[in-house]
């Protein structure tokens, strides 16, 4: 039993060592920062063109924050549960009003819409490219039910409408796909260092295509703020870590 | 004998003019510059100082002013004061001189220059080669006006005004082109005289309630009967019969006035009238404005005054000789603002008052009005309970209201999730309410919510927490109890 214990001991701490092995760390985790255009739909689902009217074509810059939590690791393929949470924002400046219309001439004040995009989504990410063949792409897949807040500022203060203060919440789902790049194939041992020191297993820079649909589930009460940037879509671009 | 020198020099604070934006000279010490602008150039203001370092009281006093008294041509000196030797001035070593005796320069306020003060103590004052002189102390004195701003305009926000000038760090610069589109502008006649020895160091918006003028909306003229539009803020003047006093305009769309100037943002628009009689065949609407200081009522500054700090009006400071805009707020929507702008300079004199504008803080036109216009709407306040449940008055939907009311208000930062709550269920309320499947989830996760939450509801917050510390700390010496019997 001893000499088994010491058998043991010294596979698992000098041998490696000695042999300058590397050792990953567990991975339980993603991190991910991403950016990207986002234009969305109100104006598909009413009578006029609020949002066009007001802001012009120019999309919103929308940044996401995502944490995931990868529960299952079957070979060459990680699955996890994660959440996100992001920000964009719209602005112009307000028009001076006419009669009971809006003029063509800028007031001093500004009207902002911001969106908070909140989603709970099931993760499926292809790493057999990358553990197996070497080739550092990793394909994923990312779909979940989403609820955007959102809220209307004017001149400072929150706005209203029909007597209601100007915000709410729309429900919906989406669905991600997109491919990361490994950097970690680029310069191995800092990536092994970075494992070690830090705890990172891989880092990816990453674009991706997102489909939201946030109109709460077909609900005309709901802000329609799905997806409009390319036909019913959006790019999103960023940084991955996996630890 | 020269004196020391570790001169003193104050101005005498009482009779200096104060700013209302604050230059506190009574404290202000300087050892040998001093500073004087336009204010500072009257008939009773003065320099006051101490000699030190006066050994013995033989000798005249004598001070001088001039370019260069320290040099052999002694051109420009001259001799400002003396005082005879054992005389109580110079018994006293207080002295003091009228600003507008320092230099002939000085008496007519009207310009920029520097000179020099000198002492000397010797047995007369005559200005003469050889004297022996104090160090001297330099006297600025400012007395030019910064040039007026021009190009004022003034853009309405909600209780709020914008108001956008040309910037004087441009002011030599080729006029800049008015890209505006809709202000009011024009052009002022800047100030004859511009200082030379400080440069502009920022402006001042000053504003007062224009209560002579009348507010409102845009200016619907209708010929025939008169009959106004009951749109939003229109509470404007009928055409030609205008009655406010001395106010030959009404104001338009929150604003500024209409003046008889065609300026470039003022379109006349003729349309069909919406009077169902049709005894008003046409109504003529006028949009934008042009600046015009006949348009604010005859009350309040003119283009032209001089800044006059009991003027009665507000002042904004803006900080930075590049500045071009500054922003109002506080003001009442529907409320006439007398607008306009000086520039001071770094020794505080301040220009002629700029083009005077009127204008109207007003409700403004965003997202919201484009919104609801549209048939959009904010978040409905409903409850999901409520659509699960299918009544207001159910059992669990009355125990989760306790719970709401009894518990979670009194929590901190329980109010912020509460009023979340009702900003975002609605949309919730809605997705169950289509859903049997779903309100069948909704409700047993509710009840459960509820019964596990009843007891907490009962006893309020802080019982509850006492009670939950009790039994984690019951639940600890339990278990360190069982581990030592072990």
């Amino acid at each position: 039993m001893t000499r088994l214990a010491s058998f043991l001991v010294v596979t698992v701490l000098i041998v490696p060592a000695v042999a300058g092995a590397y050792v990953p760390s567990p991975q339980n985790a993603a991190f991910e920062l991403k950016f990207g255009p986002y234009t969305p739909a109100i104006d598909k689902s009413l009578d006029g063109t609020p949002y066009q009217s007001t802001y012009g074509r120019k999309p919103m810059f929308l940044t996401v924050l995502e944490l995931d939590w990868q529960f299952w690791h079957p070979p060459g393929i990680s699955l996890g549960l994660g959440g996100s949470a992001g920000f964009m924002q719209a602005y112009a400046k307000s028009k001076t009003v006419v009669g009971d219309g809006p003029s063509d001439v800028d007031s001093a004040d500004f009207t902002v819409l911001n969106v908070i995009p909140f989603s709970v989504l099931f993760i499926a990410r292809v790493d057999a490219l990358a553990d197996m063949l070497d080739v550092p792409i990793v394909p994923f897949f990312k779909t979940g039910v989403n609820w955007y807040v959102w809220w209307n500022h004017e001149g400072g203060q929150l706005g209203d409408i029909d007597g209601k203060q100007s915000s709410g919440g729309s429900p919906g789902w989406q669905i991600n796909t997109g491919l990361m790049l490994r950097l970690d194939s680029f310069d191995r041992m800092s990536a092994r260092t970075f494992d070690n020191e830090v705890g990172v297993n891989h880092s990816y820079i990453f674009a991706e295509l997102l489909w939201a649909w946030v109109d709460g589930f077909g609900d005309d009460t709901n802000l329609n703020l799905s997806t409009d940037t390319f036909a019913g879509m959006t790019f999103l671009a960023g940084l991955c870590l996996e630890f | 004998m020269v004196p020391s020198v570790g001169w003193s020099l104050a101005i005498e604070a009482d009779e200096r003019e104060q700013h209302p934006w604050g230059n506190d000279w009574e404290n202000e010490f300087v050892s040998n510059h001093v500073e004087l602008n336009k204010a500072d150039c009257k008939e009773n203001v003065k320099l006051k100082f101490k000699i030190t370092g006066l050994n013995g009281l033989a000798d005249f006093v004598c001070v001088y002013s001039g370019e260069d008294c320290a040099q052999e041509t002694k051109s420009d000196c001259q001799k400002v004061l003396e005082a005879e030797p054992n005389s109580p001035q110079t018994l006293g070593h207080s002295w003091e001189v009228k600003v507008q005796d320092i230099h002939p320069d000085f008496k007519t306020c009207d310009k920029d220059r520097t000179v020099n003060l000198w002492v000397a103590s010797q047995d007369d004052c005559a200005i003469k080669t050889g004297m022996a002189l104090s160090q001297s102390i330099v006297v600025v004195m400012d007395a030019a006006a910064p040039q007026s701003p021009s190009g004022i305009k003034v853009v309405p926000g909600e209780n709020k005004l914008t108001v956008k000038w040309e910037s004087l760090d441009a002011a030599d610069d080729e006029e800049a082109e008015d890209s505006d589109t809709g202000s009011t502008s024009t052009d002022s006649t800047s100030s004859s005289t511009s200082s030379t020895i400080a440069d502009v160091e920022g402006y001042y918006i000053i504003f007062s309630k224009d209560s002579g003028s009348t507010t409102g909306g845009p200016v619907d003229t209708d010929s025939g009967n008169g009959t106004d539009d009951a749109g939003a803020g229109d509470a404007g003047v009928d055409g030609g019969a205008d009655g406010g006093a001395g106010n030959s305009s009404g104001m338009l769309g929150g604003f500024g006035p209409l003046a008889g100037e065609p300026g470039s943002d003022l379109a006349l628009v003729v349309e069909p009238a919406e009077d169902p009689d049709g005894t008003s065949p046409i109504r003529i609407r006028l949009y934008g404005a042009t600046s015009d200081t006949t348009a604010c009522s005859a009350n309040g500054f003119k283009k032209g005054d001089d800044f006059d700090p009991e003027g009665g009006y507000k002042v904004e400071k803006i900080t930075g000789r590049d500045r071009s805009s500054g922003t109002i707020s506080g003001l009442s929507n529907g409320s006439t603002y007398r607008i306009a702008v000086v520039s001071y300079d770094t020794y505080v004199n301040v220009s002629k008052i700029s083009d005077v504008l009127c204008a109207v803080p007003a409700k403004t036109w965003g997202f919201d009005d484009e919104l609801g216009k549209a048939g959009g709407k904010a978040g409905e306040f409903c409850f999901v309970a409520t659509a699960a449940f299918g009544s207001y008055d159910h059992p669990t939907v009355k125990a989760l209201r306790m719970f709401r009311d009894r518990f979670l208000a009194h929590l901190p930062g329980g109010a912020s999730l509460i009023d979340a709550y009702y900003r975002h269920g609605p949309a919730l309320a809605k997705f169950v309410e289509g859903s049997e499947n779903g309100k069948a989830m909704v409700r047993g996760g509710l009840t459960m919510v509820a019964l596990g939450t009843m007891p907490l509801s009962f006893l309020g917050v802080l019982p509850a927490f006492g009670l939950s510390l009790m039994l984690v700390l019951g639940a600890c010496w339990f278990g360190w109890i069982r581990r030592r019997r072990k």
